[in-house]
């Protein structure tokens, strides 16, 4: 199956003693690779606006129950997620907003 | 001195500094990318300008049309239209305060407002610009001085 492969090294992608970290949704605990990329954003002005757009990617089973307008909390930071997006080899990206 | 249009966007950047929601987060003609940490703020630019001399080969009057555009940036959760209406009503209340820009110009109004809401970014982030036009004299061989 394609993609299965990616399945069995998840656990190594999602390990919070690396690039992931443990979030809250709701009462659940769930590993997290937390992104905050640098965007540009184009606001109909002179200028643009810097900032960052935030995405938390998650193993899919791990958020299936979870739909837009959750909050999931992150280092703190309380965010609401507005989209999520499964790429079908078995992890979601959550996109985020304050 | 400074050309009367420099004089006429300093005094209008001025007039517009220490309002209630934007406070000193004013930048005259700013040309880079703005943070978030830096909103609510204010840009002010003069953008285009029209005149018309007062009669013909006369090295005399001028008569001069300046817009000058006052931008406001906000962020927030919600209520995002709300927060640039309310800048809106500061930068207007503020400019119609001294509508003859301390003596530069024989009048100025809000010709024309647009606001702009995007969804992207950590929160919504949203402009409005206010464009004035603003009506001023000067000779042919001195703008530098308002008359």
């Amino acid at each position: 199956m394609a993609g299965a492969f990616l399945l069995t090294d998840l656990a190594n992608f999602f390990d919070d003693n690396d690039f992931a970290q443990i979030a809250t949704i709701g009462s659940a605990k769930v590993k997290v690779v937390f992104d905050n990329a640098f965007f540009a954003q184009e606001v109909g002005g002179s200028v643009e606006v810097d900032e960052g757009i935030p995405v938390a990617h998650a193993i899919t089973s791990d958020v299936v129950g979870v739909s837009n307008g959750a909050t999931i909390v992150i280092n703190s930071v309380t965010f609401t997620i507005v989209g999520r997006e499964d790429d079908n080899t078995g992890v979601t990206m959550l996109r985020l907003r304050r | 001195m400074s050309h009367v249009r420099q004089q006429i966007r300093e005094r209008i950047a001025a007039n517009v500094t220490g309002l209630t929601t934007t406070g000193s987060n004013v930048f005259a003609s700013r040309v880079y990318n703005i943070s978030t940490s830096e909103l609510p703020a204010l840009l002010v630019y003069a953008i285009s300008e029209s005149s018309e001399r007062d009669s013909f080969l006369s090295t005399n009057g001028l008569e001069r049309s300046v817009d000058i555009l006052v931008e406001g940036y906000a962020t927030t959760s919600a209520n995002l239209d709300s927060v640039l209406d309310t800048i809106s009503a500061e930068v207007e209340t503020a400019v119609a305060g001294d509508p003859t820009c301390n003596g530069l110009c024989r009048d100025i109004f809000l010709s024309s407002t647009d606001v702009d809401l995007t969804p992207d970014g950590q929160k919504p982030v949203g402009s409005i610009k206010l464009t004035f036009e603003c009506t001023y004299r000067t000779t042919t061989i001195a703008p530098q001085t308002a008359i």
